[in-house]
């Protein structure tokens, strides 16, 4: 109840589909009858789905970077640039880590009603999230100051692939987590459009900690 | 027709089961399969050393495994609303 | 909910103008039908690469008018190869079957009044489109189309124009272009599976679903886990291409006598691995439809219900999963670990056991039928044999010790045509034969479908067999010409007896289009339920109202392949009757 209260507040019923032209739309599926339109569940469900497709994108790279570890020419080596990199990357990891909780805790507190502490929360996990692209340049910094670039060795180029493609993956999380909470959202209740950026972001953080945990322990000749 | 499918249960089980005690007994008299590894032996040498190949079957079990659970797990989600309708 | 609020929204086609309702529509059926034509256009381009290769494999020194020098050279037909194989397998094969098929009806047969993202499949097919755009420029580009095959390995596709002509600009737009294409394929399996998980109707539960349905579905799971691979694979090319980096590039190669310096020890053997961890569900994916829209045709004609429904089910789910597990049989004689080879070989042949379960239940629902042998009929009994003769090759090939022979020679290609040229395009026609009425209202020819019919089926066996006895004789693919090689002068009539047959059966494809659209034009009109079936498609008004039911959504109530049940006044019992309407005897027509 609280939900569609806080919904309410937002100017969007649960079901509502705004009218306002949009964009383009060749089929008749504006309101009418409940039965023509895509239900909430739909979104969470194609978000769950669409996260299984990123996740073979990022097993690829691992998996990639695992035989070519091995290649015959044995040329692997491990990322050597200081340990200044590795306590980089940990914080990066840590702010991450926290911004799931500051997630989790945002949405409890719309939950419950508390439209500031929700605002407020959601936030902090935001501006978490581009504190940990900014640690991730930074970390990219350490790299290219130890005369480890792209093209250097075959471990910094999984280096830098792997956190690219997180990172922009992250970007967009973030672009979507601002929109979700701030936007005025058309095709679904906002708590639902809340539940599916959220769901992305958690599946974000997971997946850096795989990658994290990997170049830790995987980097290694 | 379901009555006619339900009515052959117990025959496809000593069906299948016929079938498996057929290819057992084929794979446990059949050891010249394994000269086909034989055949492979030569041109696996030149390949690389022990370590290429420990490392392919690292990186194949770490695409197969993750696709293999999202794949069951996705079967999993359907079944989990196989009565649910719009 | 709060729909009460809402005024009823009239569709929105009278407002509307041409290109919201034709162009960036995002109904989809006309997103169907955008890929249907897509694909009618890549597989005609296909056709004609395809033509032009054979001329040549049958006549290497024949002299060709616009070709520089007169006589089509290796690295041209290498080209053509390239990109006839690129637009089949893409453009054609993963488009027309999921994409145009899946779109159109697998909303209305699961009785639904769109997919659960109406946007996201427009995106899908304009990126599919782009892709395609992105596809032909390679022809046109400095350097022309890539030579490296629809495979690509590296090094050869690795280091830019260096490596031979259209290598530089050419397979950088092949590698846009998939790229492009992996994206639209990811996001159009998101909506399958969502659509088929949370958009069924009332009664609709998962064993009352048609087979396209779930075949539609496990295609999308398939496609779901593997671009994503594929995607990655293109983006460690691009930067072996551009970026300096040797993911896939060895140390210290000498190309056309220059030296690639500064390249550390790639392993190429890394991009097979990953290619064919996409590839291999790739062909499944062209196929799995197919064998969705077979059992549906099947049971449809020969007025029975599937023989054994939750096999063929189970096994479609089956033959996905397992298609996972075994690409590595397209690697055996990549110097990889024997053991591994031998465990691929192992599953490769295991996925041949719920394959044949597919084949017997096909004749076993014709069995005791009563069959009537029009157009789509006879496509998907073609279907059921190009598949067993194809499928068979396959369980050769699967062998180690054989394929050492067989690699790479004309026997692998007699065994992917015979499945993917032949037994996937049957499905497609069959599709189209059979669906036809229902989405342009109108009725094909029957008379010129048969003729299409027998000509492509002679015609094809004509092509594709002798293509097993080249390649046991030693005939190796991807070369243009074999002139140099006695031991395979014997071979080259065989050659001029395939071209002349893919002459021909190109020359009926002619028939097929005729009769598409002049039908299209001036076809008889067609009944809702011409084919009498039971499913929810024939359930609607042919073509179908922009939100499929006019308002009035189905309820289900049995299983979609209700044939001559015994008792009932009909010979078919369609899905979305209700229990009490069935007894009626006289006059009891689709509701």
């Amino acid at each position: 109840m609280h939900e569609s209260a806080l919904a309410d507040r937002a100017g969007l019923a649960a079901g509502n589909i705004g009218s306002g032209g949009g964009l383009i739309d060749g089929g008749g599926r504006r309101g009418g009858s409940g039965a023509a339109k895509t239900p909430d569940r739909a979104y969470v469900t194609g978000m769950t789905i669409a996260l299984s497709g990123i996740a073979m994108f990022f097993v690829a790279i691992v998996s990639a970077a695992v035989v070519r570890r091995g290649a015959p020419s044995g040329d692997w080596q491990p990322i050597r640039a200081g340990s200044e990199l590795w306590q980089i990357l940990s914080l990066n990891t840590a702010v991450l880590l926290a911004s799931s909780f500051t997630l989790a805790h945002a949405r409890s507190r719309g939950r419950s009603g508390d439209e500031n502490g929700f605002r407020r929360w959601w936030v902090v996990t935001t501006v978490l999230g581009v504190l940990f692209l900014a640690g991730q340049l930074l970390a990219w910094r350490l790299l290219e100051a130890a005369g480890l670039y792209l093209a250097t060795n075959p471990s910094s180029s999984f280096f830098y692939l792997a956190t690219a493609a997180h990172g922009v993956h992250l970007a967009a999380g973030i672009i979507a987590l601002l929109l979700a909470a701030f936007r005025p959202v058309r095709r679904m209740a906002r708590i639902t459009a809340m539940e599916v950026a959220s769901r992305y972001w958690h599946a974000m953080d997971a997946i850096w900690i795989f990658l994290f945990l990997f170049l830790i322990f995987g980097g290694r000749a | 027709m379901i009555a006619h499918f339900g009515g052959c249960r117990g025959v496809a089980v000593r069906v299948i089961a016929a079938a498996l005690g057929c290819v057992t007994a084929i794979a446990a008299i059949a050891p010249g399969a394994l000269a086909q590894g034989c055949a492979m032996c030569y041109q696996s040498a030149a390949a690389g050393n022990d370590h290429s190949r420990v490392a392919l079957q690292h990186g194949i079990l770490v695409l197969l495994l993750p696709s293999a659970g999202l794949f069951v797990g996705i079967f999993g989600l359907i079944y989990s609303r196989r009565n649910i309708s719009r | 909910m709060s729909a009460a609020s809402q005024p009823v929204h009239t569709p929105a086609a009278a407002s509307s103008g041409f290109f919201r309702r034709y162009v960036f529509s995002t109904d989809h059926k006309i997103i169907g039908l955008q890929y249907y034509f897509l694909a009618l256009l890549a597989v005609t381009t296909g056709i004609v690469l395809s033509l032009m290769m054979r001329i040549h494999l049958a006549w290497p020194q024949a002299h060709w008018p616009f070709v520089s020098g007169g006589i089509l050279r290796p690295e041209q037909y290498l080209a053509l190869m390239t990109m006839h194989g690129t637009i089949m397998v893409f453009f054609v094969l993963t488009t027309a079957p999921l994409g145009a098929f899946g779109n159109y009806f697998l909303p209305i047969q699961i009785g639904a009044p769109d997919m659960a993202f109406p946007r996201l499949n427009m995106l899908s097919f304009w990126f599919t489109f782009a892709a395609f755009v992105c596809m032909l420029a390679a022809f046109v580009v400095p350097g022309g189309a890539p030579i490296s095959g629809w495979t690509a390995y590296p090094p050869l596709s690795g280091l830019g124009n260096v490596t031979g002509p259209g290598e530089g600009m050419g397979q950088t737009m092949w590698i846009v272009s998939i790229g492009i294409f992996c994206i639209a394929s990811l996001f159009a399996s998101i909506n399958f599976i969502t659509t088929t998980i949370e958009m069924r109707a009332p009664g609709m539960n998962l064993m009352r679903m048609p087979l396209t349905v779930w075949a539609w579905f496990v295609t999308a799971v398939m496609s779901l886990l593997s671009f994503g691979v594929l995607l990655a694979a293109l983006i460690m090319l691009v930067l072996d291409r551009s970026g300096g980096t040797s993911f896939f590039i060895p140390a210290s190669l000498v190309v056309n006598g220059e030296l690639q310096a500064g390249r550390s020890g790639g392993w190429p053997l890394l991009w097979e691995h990953l290619f064919w961890f996409f590839g291999h569900p790739e062909v499944y994916i062209a196929i799995l439809p197919g064998m969705g829209v077979t059992s549906h045709i099947l049971s449809n004609f020969s007025r029975k219900p599937v023989f054994g429904y939750r096999a063929m089910a189970a096994t479609l789910c089956a033959i996905g999963f397992l298609g996972f597990l075994l690409w590595g049989h397209h690697m055996f004689v990549s110097g990889m670990n024997p053991y591994s080879s031998l465990a691929f070989s192992a599953l490769t042949l295991s996925i041949g056991v719920p394959s044949a379960v597919k084949t017997f239940n096909w004749l076993g629902t014709l069995w005791g039928g009563q069959i009537r042998f029009d157009t789509p009929m006879l496509f998907s009994i073609g279907f059921v044999s190009f598949f067993v003769t194809g499928g068979l090759s396959g369980i050769f090939l699967a062998q180690p010790a054989l394929d050492n022979m067989l690699h790479a020679t004309y026997y692998v290609v007699a065994h992917f045509h015979l499945v993917m040229g032949v037994a996937a395009i049957f499905g497609i026609f069959s599709a189209t034969y059979y669906w036809f009425p229902k989405m342009f209202g109108r009725m094909m020819d029957e008379k010129l479908g048969k003729l299409h019919f027998w000509l492509t089926f002679i015609g094809a066996y004509c092509i594709f067999m002798p293509m097993h006895f080249m390649g046991i004789y030693g005939g190796i693919r991807r070369y243009s010409d074999w002139s140099g090689a006695t031991y395979l002068a014997a071979l080259r009539p065989m050659h001029e007896f395939m071209t002349v047959a893919a002459l021909a059966t190109a020359a009926a494809q002619l028939i097929f289009f005729y009769n598409f659209f002049r039908s299209l034009a001036s076809g008889a009109k067609a009944a809702d339920n011409p084919w009498r079936g039971t499913t929810l498609e024939w359930a609607t008004a042919s073509p179908p109202p922009i939100d499929n039911f006019a308002g009035a959504y189905p309820r289900v109530y049995r299983g979609p392949y209700e044939y001559s049940v015994p008792g009932a006044a009909e010979d078919f019992t369609p899905q979305h009757l209700p229990p009490e309407a069935m007894l009626v005897n006289e006059g009891a027509r689709n509701a």
